[in-house]
């Protein structure tokens, strides 16, 4: 705690010494700057999409990016701030002692080791309460119908029909702030962005409202520390993703591109990859007959299947079931695939803008291990830029991300998350509900609009009041602070919430309240500041 | 103490987000104009004087033909068996549903208007409310979704445009000292039109509490912690390369700052918008959901804080069943939006010289009608501009009377005019902005020439 006061002192010294400081070469320099040119459009020769893409899939990410040297590192991580930094990307978020508890086991490593291992952690309390609360996680898909599907008539309707489009995304938000397998959480976020499903409103033709509940528990999160080749065919052979991108309207003669697309441009090669529209349509055919029966099985229907062999990426893919099986397959094992999926997750863990270097050994992990995802993870997280202190606190939390860690770092009680989750679609992230099949961005440049913040102040003022609905924070959360005297009290809730990084203008504010002993307000003033919007 | 240009723009007090994303303030010199040189009476002088773009979205997919209706035409009568307007009382019989409600435009025996709209008719023979009809979009689609995206990135399908057109318009004229309100939602969300780099605020974000945020959120004099970790050393060169560009990597600091930057233009427009609300009504306003958002705009618009686009959303379009005939829920809903306009129209009085109010929806519906008194979804479907730099001639735009013998697979509208057209010409018509040179409409191009020329040229500024 000493060391917080200590930073405190040095940023007012440093405030001090700004005001008075501005010498006059600082001010010529500056002058340059802006007497510089307009910086000119440069021709656009690609369309805007395909260079978006490209720069996501990184085939553009090392033009006009300076290598960072060395000497931009700055200091290594202490060690607390290394269980910090896990705690930031592997969790979503420290609950309050986490860090200490780690830092006393033994460090970030060893915590990062079991998360990576998830089913030797005990999670039976989380797993308890959310078989309680939501019961349809254990029931096969062809028996959730019964009691769970969409029922037009009133009459019809069982107690939980039409439920799962609300308790989905409840469920989803549970399990990622109580689960102790924080890094199954957090990477089952990044995978239902990336084989991105979205949940309709309630509907007779389209039945993913509650499908989508079975794809979450069997292409998600089965397959989230297995083979990425089985979570890419669990998700092609899912009635939820037959019927999202129009699988099952692609027929003989009349094929759909929807899903062929997509598959090769979201799920595996990135875009423009080296393939090209002939190739879509090729795979289209070849995809045809993909389709799921009445018990919402997987059915490959031989007559509704493209007869013949198809030309697709200078193979010839046989006729039949075999021949969509094969083509997947090569897609999965695809070099274009590795570099793509590994860029992502990079992104995802590391920094927006992926270190090229870091993306090349990933992907080089990748295609070693067969697209083994957690070799591939590990790749990542034991590398020198996981922890370098470039990419330290360097992201900027999605909604998602923001209302998950402020849930886990005040404890909060969870007995109905629908209020939260109408929150977050204020805040532009509504669970199992992307607009787009490409999940939602993970780039801070996506989020930040002038309105986003002020749904998520109002959120951390909500939440400490207790007029989030369903949710409360327990009194010992503040309970803790009260018995200190307010100066302690101010730097222990800033080491607590925000791992002890703040900026002066967060301390000055809190001081004020800290001095009237409105911890309530102090902690929501904290949830709601640039840093804890910080990963 | 300063080796770089961003230091001392933190020093200084000044905004210190130039080029980092490239996605942040108003006030970035991008034009190597500092906000300083700029007077206050200059600023003020800009703001007075830029014109308003106000869109309302119908959403749903209105019904076209239901709003003007082609009554001259014995096979509107043919495809509409149950929720037909007519213009007299119908022979009663098979296939001759539907009941008295179309009052005819201008001298027209073939159009005629929702009689729930003859509060536009004054306003159409005027010229100064355009009806337009057989607009649409080249993409297809009949999802509500995709189809409300497509026209509010203005850009179709495949495009991988993002942000919102009337975003990329706001983002092409920015200049260092913006006014902190040239974009507004009238609803709680930035719909996807307004949505982009720029900033811009949606109404109702006030917070309680927002002092405390205020003070955390304010980029003056602000200087980042971490200074144990030598991020605030002397080098300088960590912000140097920050500030080449959206390329270079986000750091600790550099994110905060652009949260705190970003948090900062959220507190500054809501402040704005308090006081633009202090303006008053002075016209009689339907109540409802609609006329609450129009009120709003109208009353920042009279504060001449530089309003130039804004967004108002009407939902509820969406009648597959129900849709009814004269006395149904589509024209109660269509006789709102209309009691609206006038009502804005008489409370902007001669602004409106400088105002355009463009409605516009997804799509139209089936030309045929469906068994539960609804229509499903369709192709082309209408537009509705206002305003007095418009020369409307007292007549349906965009059509001639032959086009119910022309329908997409004998059961849509067909798209005579792309939705981009109305879109461009209202750019370049009201703000003298040319979108192509400007890039707001990437993958469309089009010259005067595919214009419906439904406006006049506005004097420059």
């Amino acid at each position: 705690m000493a060391s917080i006061r200590g930073r405190f002192i040095i940023a007012s010294a440093i405030c001090l010494l700004a005001s008075f400081s501005i010498i006059p070469s600082a001010i010529t320099r500056a002058d340059d700057d802006n007497n510089q040119p307009p910086p000119k459009h440069k021709k656009e020769s690609d369309s805007l999409r395909n260079r978006i893409l490209k720069v996501q899939a990184g085939i553009e990410a090392d033009k006009n990016k300076p290598a960072r040297s060395a000497e931009f590192a700055g200091p290594d991580l202490s060690d607390r701030e290394k269980v910090v930094q896990a705690l930031n990307r592997m969790s979503f978020g420290a609950a309050p002692g986490e860090v200490d508890a780690i830092l006393e086991k033994g460090g970030w490593q060893v915590w990062a080791k079991e998360q990576l291992d998830p089913e030797k952690i005990d999670d039976s309390a989380c797993d308890k309460l959310v078989v309680s609360r939501f019961p349809w996680v254990k029931i096969p898909i062809q028996d959730l119908q019964k009691d769970y599907g969409y029922e037009r008539k009133p009459e019809k309707r069982k107690p939980e029909s039409n439920s799962l489009h609300v308790q989905l995304p409840q469920c989803v938000l549970l399990r990622s702030a109580v689960s102790k397998r924080q890094f199954k959480e957090v990477m089952c976020d990044f995978w239902r962005n990336h084989f991105c499903v979205d949940q309709p409103r309630l509907n007779e033709e389209q039945t993913r409202s509650w499908t989508d509940a079975d794809y979450e528990e069997q292409v998600i999160r089965k397959h989230v520390f297995g083979d990425f080749k089985e979570m890419l065919f669990a998700s092609a052979r899912h009635p939820a993703m037959l019927e999202y991108l129009d699988q099952k309207l692609s027929h003989k003669n009349s094929w759909n591109e929807n899903y062929a697309r997509e598959v090769m441009e979201l799920h595996t090669l990135g875009a423009d990859r080296g393939y090209g529209n002939a190739d879509v349509q090729e795979l289209s055919k070849v995809l045809t007959g993909w389709t799921y029966g009445p018990d919402f099985q997987f059915k490959f229907d031989a007559n509704d299947h493209q007869p013949g062999p198809k030309h697709w990426l200078g193979n010839t893919v046989e006729e039949g079931y075999s021949g969509g099986e094969k083509a997947l397959y090569m897609l999965a094992t695809a070099r274009a695939t590795s570099e793509f999926i590994s860029e992502k997750l990079v992104r995802y863990l590391v920094n927006d803008n992926p270190p090229p270097a870091l993306v090349k050994r990933v992907a080089a992990v990748f295609r070693e291990s067969k697209g083994n995802l957690p070799k591939v993870y590990w790749a990542i997280l034991s590398s020198p830029e996981f922890m370098s202190r470039d990419n330290y606190r360097a992201k900027f939390k999605t909604p998602f991300q923001f209302t998950v860690s402020a849930l886990r770092s005040t404890s909060a009680k969870l007995e109905n998350e629908e209020d939260a989750c109408n929150r977050l679609r204020r805040m532009g992230e509504p669970i199992y509900d992307c607009p787009d099949p490409t999940g939602y961005r993970d780039v801070a440049e996506s989020w930040m609009d002038a309105g986003v913040l002020t749904t998520r102040w109002q959120f951390a003022w909500d939440l400490l009041r207790g007029d989030v609905k369903g949710i409360t924070v327990p009194p010992e959360f503040l309970a803790g602070y009260k018995s200190l005297k307010s100066e302690e009290a101010e730097l222990k809730m800033i080491e607590d919430l925000v791992a002890g990084d703040v900026g002066d203008r967060e301390l000055t504010t809190l001081k004020a309240v800290a001095a009237n002993g409105d911890f309530q307000r102090m902690a929501s003033i904290i949830l709601g500041s640039p840093s804890f919007q910080q990963r | 103490m300063f080796n770089s240009r961003r230091d001392f723009l933190k020093a200084s007090g000044m905004v210190v987000m130039a080029g980092a994303g490239g996605y942040l303030g108003t006030e970035n010199f991008i034009y190597g104009q500092a906000a300083a040189d700029i007077t206050d009476a200059t600023k003020a002088q800009d703001a007075k004087q830029r014109p308003t773009l106000v869109t309302i979205f119908l959403r749903g997919g209105a019904d076209a033909l239901n709003a003007f209706v082609p009554a001259g035409d014995p096979l509107y009568y043919q495809h509409r068996t149950r929720i037909a307007l007519h213009g007299e009382a119908p022979t009663k019989g098979k296939g001759k549903g539907g009941d008295v409600g179309v009052v005819p435009i201008g001298k027209s025996n073939y159009w005629g208007i929702n009689s729930k709209m003859a509060s536009l008719l004054p306003l159409i023979e005027k010229g100064i409310v355009v009806p337009i009809m057989n607009v649409g979009s080249p993409n297809g689609t009949r999802s509500h979704f995709s189809a409300q995206d497509y026209m509010e990135r203005g850009a179709l399908g495949d495009s991988g445009i993002s942000n919102g057109w009337l975003n990329r318009y706001l983002e092409a004229t920015k200049k260092p000292y913006d006014a902190p309100l040239r974009g507004l939602s009238a609803q709680t969300l930035v719909p996807r039109a307004l949505r982009g780099p720029y900033p811009v605020l949606a109404g109702n974000n006030k917070t309680e509490e927002m002092e405390l945020f205020e003070n955390l959120y304010s980029t003056k004099n602000m200087v980042n912690m971490n200074a144990r970790d030598g991020a605030n050393d002397t080098k300088g060169s960590r912000l140097d390369e920050l500030s080449k560009g959206p390329k270079a990597a986000l750091t600790a600091d550099s994110t905060r700052d652009i949260i705190a930057q970003s948090g900062a233009n959220a507190i500054e427009r809501i402040k704005a918008l308090e006081k633009a609300e202090q303006a008053e009504n002075t016209a009689d306003y339907p109540g409802g959901g609609l006329s609450g958002q129009l009120k709003t705009i109208a009353k920042v618009i009279k504060a001449d804080v530089g309003l130039e686009v804004a967004q108002a959303d009407y939902g509820g379009w969406d009648h597959h069943s129900g849709q009814g005939g004269a006395g149904g829920h589509h024209a109660q809903m269509l006789g709102h939006l209309s009691d609206c306009l006038v009502a804005f129209n008489q409370d902007l009085g001669s602004r409106m010289d400088r105002v355009m109010v463009l409605v516009m929806s997804e799509f139209g519906r089936t030309v045929q009608d469906n068994g539960a008194a609804g229509t499903d979804h369709g192709r082309a479907g209408f537009m509705i501009a206002m305003g007095n730099m418009l020369k409307g001639n007292n007549k349906v735009w965009g059509v001639d009377k032959w086009d119910m013998r022309d329908l997409d697979y004998g059961r849509f509208l067909p798209v005579h005019t792309d939705f981009r057209a109305v879109f461009a010409e209202s750019l370049v018509r009201l703000f003298h902005f040319d979108p192509f040179q400007g890039k707001v409409f990437p993958d469309y191009q089009a010259t005067p020439k595919n214009f419906l020329n439904f406006m006049k040229q506005q004097a420059e500024a």
